[in-house]
């Protein structure tokens, strides 16, 4: 793996608080990490450890309570929603659990999408949509629509659109909860090999175990603190 | 982002619920309609109420009169209200009081008893736009001591042959003018020529009585320079009588008052003054300022005003009426706009996630509403120009065969019901666009406020 000399991702005393009727519920308390361009991150605990909140501030979809989150030199938490679109346009991709394609277009306009936005003509945007379905293996269902796919095929079509405007850093928030074990080995596998390929930096978010192997470095969240970061070949609590 | 993709996008989204995106516009198609046939009726109004008041005369005329106790109308006051703004020429307008005759022929052998003599300033003539048959104004050249005068297009029929038997000593050209023609004989086909042509004559007119012994009568040589056009608004004179300069018909009343004996009056006026304002516009403030001197004064202004007023209003309550209707059609659209941002509530959500910037989502959204009053406006538009010619047709009468006669009735006519003028058309475009627009401001600015989580997670 190749690491860096500067951190793209760099988190420093995060904090975030849901206030819940009367209580105060900390989601994240802080936080500390540095993640190195090229990394496969994978971010590991059990639902309600706070993983998918860091995912999210990672993100730019959610503001936190206190506390700074830098992509590259970028100051996220304090970007306006619309800094934040242009943000997530130009370096981020998204891999969602439910896929979220959108169901009135077909896959190589699904896949397109993100190139609408940042102005790409249609032709173009059209070739580079069908080569990577193509890269894929969905070259055969280009024009079909998310409703005649499968859960593979769709979670397939929504890699295809997140790498497709080569971003620095995709988010996966449990890319392989509604697959089955060989369509998440074949989607990992994937996921892996494309950011191997552009050297991206992945984060991943899971509660299973097994999507862990892929990673070259596990964080562990629970109760809202990091409990043990390990990167492959090594050990070493937080 | 394009904006060809924002389109597109719109309209596809548009697309996806053919039914409810064509109820909506159907909505707006009504009110555009509504309101343009509401206006089209105003408008037609309005303009068979002008041409009304064309036909009764000139809208810039007003006239003056001494009111008894205030200001003589005197030729000095009158030169003194051309000062007025807005006033492009004051004319005193006096008649021949005395008993007269007009005579042309031989001996005199055709004559008019008491014929109407007008005197007015000689710029009066173009200035308040009298119309020739023949000839022109006073040209103010000098023959002799014959006198310039314009006669009225049916002066010479007045002169009647004094050498027939009363009864059958004219021409009966009133009866060729006016007479229901329907079982006409056979010679009426042509106007009958008068005895004489007064443009080719001079005419003889005698001041005073002859057969009164103790009168001196006055006799002058007119020549007659133009034949004017019959036109009442402006005076009897342009149809039977005679027009001459009003320096001239005064100089000849003192004449004959001196030849007769009568005492001058030291400070001669009129008893009549005409002005001709620049624009309609500026005649009520003429009005005013002329009244303000102490003279009486009327003009069409005062029958123009209360119609205008009533128009007015009945233009506002007719495109209020039509406003209500398009009020409605813009909170259909606000109200389709706000099911299609819940329905679309994900898919804003996953735009967003994917890196749309706030400006596309707002513009998306205005895109489509506007689009929505685009067609509706276009459509409702087309339908009004229909509907508006089945009107003016209907209310015509009936059933045209001759395509010349259904243009007059549709596109000049000023008994049409409803007229649609192009600025009207295009206005309730614009204005049905401006309307999609603003009513999906408000659901446009919601989707904005989308938040990415909530979306994406509404599952």
């Amino acid at each position: 793996m190749s690491e860096g000399t500067k951190p793209i991702i760099r988190v420093r005393n995060l904090c975030k608080d849901y206030i819940a009727g009367e209580e105060r519920i900390s989601a994240l308390k802080d936080i500390n990490i540095d993640i190195m361009p090229g990394e496969i991150c994978c971010i590991f605990g059990q639902s309600g450890s706070g993983k998918s909140t860091l995912l999210n501030m990672l993100a730019g979809l959610e503001a936190p309570t206190s506390g700074d989150i830098f992509i590259g030199n970028i100051p996220v938490s304090r970007l306006s929603e619309n800094d934040l679109a242009i943000l997530r346009q130009r370096y981020l991709g998204f891999i969602f659990q439910s896929y979220n394609l959108m169901d009135n277009m077909t896959a190589v306009e699904n896949t397109a999408l993100p190139l609408i936005f940042k102005g790409v003509d249609k032709k173009q945007r059209e070739e580079l949509a069908v080569s990577a379905l193509r890269a894929v293996g969905l070259g055969e269902r280009l024009g079909h629509y998310p409703s005649r796919m499968s859960g593979g095929q769709q979670q397939r079509v929504g890699i295809a659109r997140a790498f497709i405007t080569k971003p620095k850093i995709v988010f996966a928030d449990e890319p392989t909860g509604n697959l089955d074990t060989k369509t998440t080995a074949e989607v990992m596998d994937m996921i892996k090999s494309f950011a191997k390929k552009y050297n991206q930096t992945i984060i991943l978010v899971t509660h299973e175990n097994d999507l862990a192997e892929y990673a070259t470095r596990v964080i562990t969240l629970a109760d809202g603190k990091i409990i043990k970061d390990t990167r492959k070949g090594e050990d070493k609590n937080a | 982002m394009k904006i060809r993709d924002l389109f597109n996008i719109s309209l596809h989204n548009l697309m996806r619920h053919k039914s409810r995106t064509i109820l909506t516009v159907l909505g707006v198609i009504i009110g555009c309609c509504s309101v343009v046939i509401m206006i089209s009726f105003g408008i037609a109004m309005k303009i068979s109420q002008e041409h009304m008041l064309s036909e009764m005369g000139d809208l810039r005329v007003i006239n003056i009169y001494n009111n008894g106790n205030g200001s003589k109308l005197t030729d000095n006051e009158i030169t003194g209200m051309e000062s007025i703004q807005n006033i492009v020429c004051i004319s005193p307008k006096m008649y021949l009081e005395l008993p007269s005759s007009a005579a042309a022929g031989e001996n005199g052998r055709y004559k008019a008893q008491w014929p109407s003599v007008a005197g007015v300033k000689k710029d009066a003539i173009n200035d308040f736009n009298y119309e020739f048959t023949e000839g022109g104004g006073f040209t103010g050249i000098k023959q002799g001591d014959t006198i310039e005068a314009l006669a009225g297009e049916y002066f010479a029929y007045s002169l009647r042959d004094s050498q027939r038997p009363e009864g059958y000593n004219y021409i009966d050209y009133w009866s060729y003018l006016y007479s229901d023609n329907d079982n006409a004989d056979e010679d009426s086909e042509e106007m009958p020529k008068p005895y004489v042509d007064p443009m080719d004559t001079t005419i003889e007119l005698t001041l005073g009585d002859p057969d009164n012994p103790t009168e001196k009568t006055l006799v002058k040589r007119l020549k007659i320079v133009g034949i004017l056009k019959e036109d009442y608004s402006k005076g009897y004179e342009t149809s039977e009588g005679l027009i001459l300069e009003a320096n001239e018909l005064k100089a000849l009343v003192k004449e004959y008052n001196r030849l007769n004996g009568i005492a001058q009056k030291n400070n001669e006026s009129y008893s009549q003054a005409q002005a001709m304002v620049n624009d309609i516009e500026n005649v009520a403030e003429c009005e005013k300022q002329i009244q303000q001197l102490g003279y009486s004064t009327d003009s069409l202004e005062s029958v123009r005003e209360p119609l205008e007023k009533d128009v007015r209003q009945k233009q506002l309550m007719f495109a209020g009426l039509g406003i209500v209707s398009l009020f409605v059609a813009a909170l259909g659209i606000m109200n389709t706009m706000f099911m299609a941002i819940s329905e679309r509530k994900k898919e804003i959500g996953i735009m967003k996630a994917l890196g749309c910037p706030l400006a596309a989502v707002r513009i998306m959204f205005l895109t489509e509403a506007g689009l929505i009053g685009l067609i509706g406006g276009i459509i409702g538009c087309v339908i009004s120009f229909v509907i508006s010619g089945a009107i003016n047709i209907v209310s015509a009468g009936g059933s045209f065969s001759d395509p010349l006669a259904i243009a007059e009735i549709l596109f000049l006519s000023p008994d049409r019901v409803s007229v649609i003028p192009v600025w009207l058309g295009l206005c309730s475009v614009v204005f049905s666009v401006f309307i999609g627009i603003l009513s999906g401001y408000w659901p446009a600015e919601r989707a904005v406020g989308i938040s990415v989580l909530d979306a994406i997670r509404s599952e």
